[in-house]
């Protein structure tokens, strides 16, 4: 039997949606100050002062009316967090829609989904001369969405128990840095900042030393940097990474994407002291061994095909666009016809798989995690062994992550589903592309560049394409954010609320 | 002394966390050289 929700289910849903919706309206504060007083854009800025108007009443409102100081569980903390995306995309979306840059309010919230998301997949007009202030609060998205809404919120806004912990979980998280969940989500935010200083400096030198003048660069250096750490690949200029026509920008950019693509825990060893966890953890090991299949595939296809003949040029086109792939960040050094028109089957292929297969876990990148390939192909040898040795030989089998662990069935079963999750919204995408018209392989390619939370289009996301596939893109981005299973677990409160008793 | 002992680690930690991105770069320039010579 079906548990109908409680009341207090209800209210807690609604009093901790409030506070993350009060915290994201009062992030806009920060496009609006910067927009009136550092770039002079009166107008722009009132964009921000209205929308944050909007957010601080609604989360006022709500947090009031279901004010209660019940512990928030599991299932409603994976509600909470499910309808808080849902809730921050649509009234992030308002500056932007007043911006006059979005054909319709869908669009406004399918860049604002792409941002929280860290996807990078975007339907903005004329980009080239949208205002700073906006062009700061779309990097300020995937800055904000990379570390986690819930992260501001544990951070800032709730206190508690288990709360702060069932949202921290419910955002696809489970790996705490320290004891305490609080101390966790500001230890992630002390991580992201310290790079944010240090990204924006170096971005910022580079930026001057390729001509660019100081407040330019910095400007540059700042929403280059936010968007490529949070694995983003959001640019202030339309041609993205390719703008810049400069080789050490592009290596910094590599260097910035794949250090964003690293485990919170993983950066927290490092941090203190633990140096060597970098040669020996199953992510980046997988990382490294991926990294060099699909490097071998892509250059071979890109060669096959003669696309780019000088090494120097695979490099920077072939490499970076695979880099950009497997961290999901999604920063091109090429337009986006080229992957259709140039790259053939092979090396698209070879790029198709880096995405699907993403970044590490618990960090600001998306697709099916390096953990999770890493406990697939363990668990894979250890069945192998086990065919070939005496059938009441025991096969175990370790891997280390922070500590080393054993791999139980539970653990490979609970990787399974998340996987077969994945594969079933790069599906959906790729079903959707192909019956609205699209080829094969290029709705598989934007299917699962926005399911991973990519950002590197072939061309298909437009403003022009169907609306129904902007639809399917959102939910799409939303689902790979989330890990799918605060989406089940907001389906199922609903079968609940319907059919319970 | 404490402020500096932090310092020097997250310092540390980074040059380490750089060291394997050159190894990841150097992957990829690799691949590319040799790709390149390959008939």
């Amino acid at each position: 039997m079906i548990l109908k929700p409680q009341v207090n289910d209800i209210k807690n849903i609604g009093y901790y949606l409030g506070r993350i919706i009060l915290g994201i309206g009062l992030t806009m504060f920060l496009p609006f100050i910067t927009g009136l007083v550092l770039f002079r854009e009166p107008s722009p800025a009132l964009d921000f002062l209205i929308s944050a108007n909007i957010a601080i009443f609604i989360g006022l409102a709500l947090s009031w009316l279901c004010k209660t100081d019940k512990e928030l569980h599991t299932g409603p903390a994976m509600v909470v967090i499910a309808l808080s995306w849902l809730a921050v995309m649509a009234l992030s979306a308002i500056p932007l829609l007043l911006s006059g840059h979005y054909k319709s309010f869908l669009d406004a919230c399918f860049e604002t989904m792409s941002g929280f998301t860290t996807t990078g997949l975007t339907l903005v007009q004329d980009l080239d001369h949208l205002s700073r202030t906006h062009n700061l609060w779309r990097h300020l998205g995937p800055f904000l969405g990379g570390q986690g809404i819930a992260i501001i919120a544990i951070s800032f806004l709730v206190r508690g128990a288990s709360g702060p912990l069932n949202l921290y979980q419910g955002e696809g998280r489970d790996e705490k840095l320290v004891p305490n969940v609080i101390h966790t989500a500001r230890f992630i935010w002390a991580i992201s900042i310290a790079y944010l200083i240090l990204g924006t400096i170096v971005l910022g030198l580079v930026g001057m030393s390729i001509g660019l003048k100081p407040q330019r660069a910095f400007f540059h250096a700042v929403c280059i940097f936010m968007a490529g750490f949070d694995t983003a690949g959001f640019s202030p200029q339309s041609p993205n990474i390719l703008y810049y026509h400069s080789l050490m920008f592009e290596i910094v950019t590599i260097f910035f994407m794949v250090i964003g693509s690293f485990n919170f825990n993983l950066h927290y060893q490092i941090w203190t002291g633990n140096f060597k966890e970098i040669w020996k953890n199953i992510e980046t090991r997988t990382f490294l061994f991926v990294i060099m299949i699909v490097t071998l595939i892509t250059m071979a296809g890109l060669k096959h095909w003669g696309v780019y003949s000088d090494g120097m040029i695979l490099f920077r086109k072939g490499f970076f666009q695979l880099i950009s792939g497997q961290t999901t960040t999604g920063y091109m050094t090429i337009y986006a016809q080229q992957f259709i028109k140039e790259w053939g089957d092979l090396a698209l292929t070879g790029i198709i798989l880096a995405m699907a297969l993403g970044g590490c876990a618990c960090s600001t990148a998306g697709g099916i995690k390096m953990l999770r390939v890493g406990v697939i192909c363990k668990a894979f040898r250890q069945d192998i062994k086990s065919v070939f040795l005496s059938p009441n030989a025991i096969v175990v089998q370790k891997f280390h992550h922070i500590k080393t662990m054993f791999i139980e069935d539970k653990q490979v079963r609970a990787v399974l589903i998340v996987t077969l999750g994945y594969f079933f919204l790069y599906g959906l995408g790729t079903l959707v592309g192909v019956g609205l018209g699209y080829p094969f392989l290029e709705s598989l390619f934007e299917s699962t560049s926005a399911a991973a939370n990519v950002g590197l289009s072939c061309g298909i996301t437009d403003a022009s394409m169907p609306a129904i596939l902007k639809v399917t893109y959102i939910i799409e981005m939303w689902a790979g954010r989330l890990e799918l299973m605060s989406v089940f677990a907001l389906i199922g409160f609903f079968v609940a609320f319907v059919k319970g008793r | 002394m404490k402020k500096i002992a932090i310092f020097y680690t997250v310092t540390v930690g980074i040059f380490w966390e750089a060291v394997y991105v050159m190894v990841i770069i150097g992957v990829g320039s690799l691949f590319a050289l040799a790709i390149q010579y390959i008939r």
